[in-house]
């Protein structure tokens, strides 16, 4: 049994964990590093994958941006004269309580062959609550206030011949139907990519009775 | 060339800094291979096979000290003897009680070279041998060892003391010998 002195410093595991002195060694260590050094080289070096995870992000963003986007029909009435959308009334003088005074006083017939008269609202109940220069309020002449001095002989005729209102589900309102079981948000996503890539943009789609067309400002007149 | 200089290299895809590095630490990870597998040329195999593993991973390694690089790779290596022996199934180890507590003059192993007492693990049987490398030498717990090898903690326990009682036996022998011899 030898007696290692020189090692006498060290326990004799960290010694063993030390020890690498292999006396006969089967193979040398050129052939060993040869057989490392060609399977290193014939290992399939990892590609570069950025590439496939922006190519990824960038499909998942246009179907994000897709299913966000506003799918309109492109419906055309037959007949419609397309009306200026009106944006923004800065060319209108301010509305003052003496505009619209003279706006609800001066009657006006209604458009409704069923109403007789039109009942002009006292000025007096109404309350300007500012002039704002940039006011977006309707002048007289535009339609939709038209419809607003109507409201009290529309109101008289109610009462006159009361009709019980029709019981209407929530999800009828806007011509939504309530959604069957099998239906699901997914599959309307997927119904509507698929309804906004079967548009012919270059082609104008027939009326459809019911559709409402989207610069359509004006409420729709009643056929008689 | 110091052994982080030859990390740097070889992160850089320098193939004569990968070369240094099997140069200058294949010969302690094979004699750390030949501790756990018993045929030299099962342990050069896994050594390297634990090197190509070691080359494939170093892009993701970072330096820190060399004993943390040695520590890398012999968990890389022992893993590496490990899996052999475990598809050879050598461990169908059962908890043997044992006759006696043996105990291991330890003092006596402070005075023999490192190489008689590398020789001596390496005469003990697979599983004995096995568990004391990795119980004494690597200083993992019978919970990890019985983990690594799929047996239980008390089995691997029996194990080491079998480890201690064959090592004891052999210094004994070998005790005796270097008596004779005087």
């Amino acid at each position: 049994m030898k007696i290692n002195d020189e090692n006498s410093g060290y326990t004799w595991p960290s010694r063993v964990r030390e020890y690498d002195d292999i006396p006969n060694r089967r193979t040398s260590k050129e052939e060993s590093w040869r057989k490392i050094r060609e399977r290193l080289d014939q290992a399939p070096k990892r590609k570069n994958r950025s590439w496939y995870w922006l190519a990824a992000a960038s499909v998942i963003l246009f179907v994000v941006i897709l299913l966000n986007m506003p799918v309109h029909n492109r419906t055309v009435r037959p007949g419609y004269v397309k009306t200026p959308a009106v944006l923004k009334q800065d060319n209108h003088a301010p509305v003052t309580v003496d505009t619209i005074k003279a706006a609800l006083i001066t009657p006006v017939k209604s458009s409704n062959p069923g109403i007789k008269k039109a009942y002009p609202v006292p000025a007096d109940s109404l309350q300007v609550a500012g002039t704002k220069k940039e006011s977006v309020v309707p002048l007289p002449g535009d339609s939709l206030f038209k419809d607003v001095r109507d409201t009290g002989a529309l109101a008289d005729d109610l009462a006159q011949h009361p009709t019980p209102l029709p019981k209407v589900h929530i999800n009828d309102l806007n011509n939504a139907e309530p959604l069957p079981a099998h239906i699901t948000i997914q599959s309307l996503a997927v119904k509507k990519l698929i309804r906004l890539f079967s548009i012919d943009f270059t082609k104008e789609q027939p009326y459809k009775k019911g559709a409402r067309h989207p610069n359509q400002n004006t409420i729709p007149e009643e056929s008689n | 060339m110091e052994l982080q200089e030859l990390i740097y290299e070889a992160k850089k895809g320098s193939q004569a800094a990968e070369k240094a590095l099997f140069y200058q630490l294949s010969d302690k990870f094979l004699s750390l291979c030949m501790r756990y597998v018993k045929h030299e040329a099962d342990a050069e195999e896994r050594m390297s096979e634990g090197f190509y593993k070691f080359f494939r991973s170093l892009k993701s390694f970072k330096y820190e000290s060399d004993g943390a690089l040695y520590k890398f790779i012999t968990s890389i290596m022992v893993n590496e003897c490990i899996t052999q022996l475990r598809k050879k199934r050598v461990f169908n180890i059962v908890a043997e009680p044992m006759e006696t507590d043996a105990m291991l003059e330890e003092d006596v192993l402070d005075k023999i070279s490192e190489a008689e007492i590398h020789a001596l693990i390496r005469k003990l049987p697979v599983g004995a041998r096995t568990v004391f490398n990795l119980n004494v030498l690597e200083g993992c717990r019978h919970e990890e060892i019985g983990r690594l090898l799929g047996i239980t903690a008390s089995a691997s326990r029996a194990q080491l003391t079998r480890a201690r009682a064959l090592l004891q036996q052999s210094l004994s022998i070998l005790k005796k010998d270097d008596e004779n011899q005087r």
